[in-house]
């Protein structure tokens, strides 16, 4: 009971955990950045659960598989398919949702993964500190600079090529972003006063950790994933599109960008559309954390 | 030390052989919620070859005149009245690349923070060549011998070395040495100092002042010494401008000034002064704070911490007139003061 | 310090170790056993076998690690399984193509971001100024692969002014680079800008107006040259980003460089290539990580800050 009113003494609770939200709602309306950002963000996850949810039931597969081989290569803005059709006929709008969904998927399976591993990991190495945290610490830093790509060649050189491996190759290495933003954040809460007050009354460590300094580090955490989703998506793109990343039937954004690259002279909205929905993906998520960054934290505004 | 005073009085608006003449300057300064004027209406002389000390309290004001002559001014602030002429000719009339040329080689500024004002990157030297070769052509040799010799002057030792010393190597003092030196390099006209002294070590101070009065001598230098400090004031300078609230209130030649000073202000700045307070049992404060500038009282700006306060002073605002000779005062109830 | 360097170098061995480990190990036990990819399912049960004690893989897999790392160190890597050229003169050959597009990309990106960062500074909240700042939103938005599929299709398909795949000819490096260098570009301009403004804010700058300097001298000599530090330590991070980058330019643009290796020999199963240059690859950026790290402690902390903002 007691420690719990120290934890509201400190994270500014003064008024109860409602005017708070209400705060950051307030705020993030003032912000048109992150406005923005949320807007595009949302429209994407809408799309992208509706594609996810057509790879998931068979039933739904022939929105994305119904090859019309008379109605090949159409433009955008035909009937019956917004965004036009792809080489075998296939509606493009349609295949381009479920990549979305594809990424959708790669992005949150990414970070469940790797967001608690890399915030227990940077906690705990934050908090106790000494020969723990020189080790761990080398460990994060060495491991967080790691080009995204190569580890993922070399994953998938020794898995099969697909979305499991990308997952697994990305989450190798977004983890230590994570840690490292969290330990840094930890290393500094440590020496604040109401975490000698929790430990002098005998809060265990565990404790502390879980209930005092993590809840502290939410915004941060926020702004860093969707920062890292975006990372996540473009990096399965990528990987899609040497061909290493999710194979067919299942579509990637960036397994369509490829395919559309040999039809570039016949028929350019084939790679075209794919690519702003990728372009718009991340600058939506980009803005979001920006935006979620100026509200939780000024100090890590950039210069302007 | 040599005041070329001219004989004729020194009122405003009066032509005599002034080098410079400031005339109602006014500086606004746009803020997000309207715009507030840190100079305003100041009117002052300079005479050639004259030390003119500029004393006032942060924020009167001071610092933003001298930018103000020199057109250096911050990008929200611009200059919205009065005149400047400088040497016969207006300043604020010149072209901007006049103005470029103009600064430097006849009028030159040196600031406050030694530590801060020199280019961490560069040898002095370069530094030094550089200024000469922005206002003349002249050959490398040349360049060096004169940098080495205005170092020299200004009392750093063993100057040929020291030109390839990088600024961190110089303790405070000398910086402001070479800020000296850079700023006398071309033989200016005007030498503006901007609290010269301030960030410096008191034994050294001494020994800054001295060499702008010995640089003034040999060159027949104007300066405007820029100060809150009327002890440096009293050392050097031939006449002294009192500011508050940018308003000037007070002009008197400086042992006038320190003998028989007129405005209140002045009167509580002197007095707050510990040596020349002639035992009294506690420090003279003068009440209350410096006004804000935009909510300055509608007519004398000092009048709600005036002991002299009379119900004129809330009511129109005073001019600055001239009293005695070569005595210009801002108010309307001065009574001598009891010393 | 010192001790820092020793304990970072460690850590990057132990690192480079285990990599080792998990590029032999993961490529041994992965489906598609070498012997089975190099020669017809279908032949004599001897000849495979004959093959397989020729390439050591009858031998327990920690003795086959043991002769690979050996072979590594000896210089004796072996030859391609699919080709049978000596990995050595693959290295050569493509390590010298990746380096002639890095310095391009390199030149190209401090050639460029330098004096339009400055520029921007400069002509600070003008429309010169929004529009390189956009620009740069740009490109640090858009996903590198598309940006390479935009200027195919504009530069190579319609405008026909430049080639889209190869190396023959020196155009071919022209939007390889570009590509490349995009993000890289887009991030310096901003920090050069963010750099410059901070310095312009400081005190010696208004003594050089005070001497009556020229403004483009104090741009661009003394303003650049005090904002160039946080630059140089961006470069170090950056490094080890356009190494990932390179891969899939390379792959696109069907430029034979490293990359472009690695990814072929991967999809083809290749594994001797396949893990020489992983292990290099993965060799070389824990070196670049290993000396940003160093050179970080080393620069000025103030600048360590700035840098990590942009």
């Amino acid at each position: 009971m007691a420690s719990t009113e120290i934890v509201a003494a400190d994270l500014g609770f003064r008024f109860g955990r409602r005017e708070r939200i209400s705060d950051a709602w307030a705020l993030l309306f003032a912000n048109k950045l992150a406005l923005l950002g949320a807007i595009l963000t949302v429209i994407f996850v809408a799309i992208g659960i509706a594609g996810a949810i057509v790879l998931a039931f068979p039933s739904f597969h022939h929105l994305y598989l119904d090859q019309n081989l008379e109605q090949g290569l159409q433009p955008p803005l035909t009937p019956g398919h917004l965004l036009g059709t792809d080489q075998f006929g296939r509606d493009l709008a349609w295949r381009v949702a479920a990549g979305i969904g594809v990424s959708l998927t790669a992005g949150v399976a990414v970070t469940l993964i790797s967001m608690p591993v890399g915030m227990a990991v940077g906690a705990a190495s934050g908090y106790y500190g000494g020969a723990l945290d020189r080790i761990v610490g080398g460990l994060i830093d060495l491991t967080w600079g790691f080009p995204v790509i190569l580890v993922a060649v070399i994953i998938v050189g020794i898995l099969q090529p697909g979305l499991p491996a990308v997952i697994a190759a990305i989450s190798l290495v977004n983890w230590a972003g994570f840690a490292r933003i969290i330990r840094a954040q930890v290393l500094s809460l440590r020496e604040r006063e109401f975490v000698e007050a929790a430990r002098a009354l005998g809060v265990p460590d565990w404790k502390i950790i879980a209930r005092h300094l993590i809840p502290n580090t939410v915004g941060t955490t926020l702004v860093m994933a969707s920062y890292y989703i975006a990372i996540t998506v473009i990096a399965e793109a990528g990987l899609a599109f040497i061909g290493l990343g999710a194979q067919p039937p299942l579509p990637s954004l960036g397994q369509l960008i490829s395919v559309g690259r040999g039809l570039l002279y016949v028929d350019p909205w084939a790679a075209i559309v794919p690519g702003i929905a990728i372009a718009l993906i991340v600058l939506g998520l980009n803005t979001l954390g920006d935006g979620l960054r100026d509200i939780f934290d000024p100090r890590m505004r950039t210069y302007r | 030390m040599s005041a070329a005073q001219p004989a004729t009085s020194a009122a405003i608006g009066v032509t005599a052989d002034h080098l410079l003449e400031v005339k109602g300057l006014t500086t606004t300064i746009k803020q997000r919620r309207g715009s507030v004027r840190p100079v305003d209406g100041v009117s002052f002389t300079v005479g050639r070859g004259e030390i003119l000390g500029l004393v006032g309290e942060s924020g009167c004001g001071k610092s933003m005149t001298a930018l103000s002559l020199m057109r250096l001014l911050p990008a929200s602030a611009s200059i919205t009245g009065g005149s400047v002429l400088f040497d016969g000719g207006d300043l604020l009339a010149v072209s901007a690349r006049k103005m470029r040329r103009i600064r430097g080689k006849e009028i030159s500024m040196v600031f406050q923070e030694p530590m801060s004002a020199l280019d961490p990157a560069f040898t002095i030297g370069y530094q030094l060549i550089e200024t000469l070769n922005a206002h003349e052509s002249m050959s490398s040799g040349e360049a060096r011998d004169r940098s080495i010799h205005m170092l020299d002057r200004v009392g750093i030792g063993k100057a040929a070395s020291r030109l390839d010393d990088y600024p961190h190597q110089f303790s405070g003092g000398m910086r402001q040495r070479v800020m000296l030196a850079m700023a006398l390099l071309m033989e200016p006209k005007l030498l503006l100092a901007d609290e010269p002294t301030t960030a410096l070590d008191v034994t050294v101070q001494s020994q800054i002042l001295d060499l702008i009065a010995e640089l003034q001598d040999d060159m027949d230098l104007s300066v405007i010494l820029i100060t809150h400090n009327l002890g440096v004031v009293h050392e050097i300078a031939d006449r002294v401008a009192v500011m508050y609230a940018g308003e000037i209130v007070e002009v008197a030649p400086t042992q006038t000034m320190f003998d028989n000073p007129l405005h209140p202000y002045t009167q509580g700045l002197l007095l707050s002064m510990p040596d020349l307070a002639r035992r009294r049992d506690e420090l003279h404060v003068i009440e209350g704070r410096v006004p804000e500038l935009n909510a300055l009282p509608p007519a004398c700006r000092f009048a709600p911490r005036c002991p002299n306060r009379i119900p004129i002073c809330e009511q129109k605002h005073p001019l600055l007139e001239m009293t005695e000779d070569q005595h210009e005062l801002r108010c309307y109830n001065s009574t001598p003061l009891e010393l | 310090m010192p001790t820092f360097i020793l304990r970072r170098t460690l850590y990057a061995l132990i690192l480079l170790f285990i990599a080792s480990l998990i590029i032999f190990y993961g490529m041994r036990l992965a489906p598609g056993n070498p012997g089975d990819v190099l020669l017809n399912p279908l032949n004599r049960i001897g000849l495979i076998e004959g093959l397989r004690h020729k390439l050591f893989l009858d031998r327990p897999l920690w003795e086959q690690y043991l002769i690979f790392i050996h072979n590594l160190l000896t210089g004796q890597p072996g030859v391609s399984l699919f080709s049978g050229e000596p990995i050595p003169n693959i290295i050569k050959q493509a390590g010298l193509n990746t380096l002639k597009l890095g310095l391009a990309a390199a030149i190209l990106t401090y050639a460029t971001a330098i004096p339009l960062g400055v520029l921007a500074a400069w002509k600070r909240n003008t429309p010169w100024d929004q529009g390189t700042m956009l620009l740069a939103v740009l490109g640090m938005g858009i996903p590198n692969f598309f940006l390479a599929i935009l200027l195919i299709q504009l530069f190579g398909i319609w405008l026909k002014w430049l080639p889209v795949a190869g190396s023959d000819d020196i155009t071919n490096i022209v939007l390889p680079a570009v590509v490349l260098s995009a993000e890289a570009i887009a991030v310096n301009l901003r920090l050069v800008r963010s750099s410059v403004l901070e310095e312009l804010g400081r005190d010696y700058v208004r003594t050089l107006y005070a001497k009556g300097l020229k403004e483009w001298r104090i741009m661009w000599i003394h303003a650049l040259r005090n904002a160039l530090p946080p630059v140089i330590a961006l470069a170090g991070i950056m490094l080890r980003t356009l190494l990932g980058y390179t891969l899939i330019v390379e792959v696109i643009f069907r430029w034979p460089g490293l990359g472009a290796t690695l990814v072929d020999a991967v999809i083809r199963r290749d594994y001797s290539v396949a893990q020489v240059l992983a292990l290099l690859l993965t060799f070389a950026v824990i070196l670049l990580n290993l000396l940003a790290d160093v050179g970080q402690q080393v620069v000025d902390p103030r600048v360590r800050e700035r840098v990590q903002a942009a």
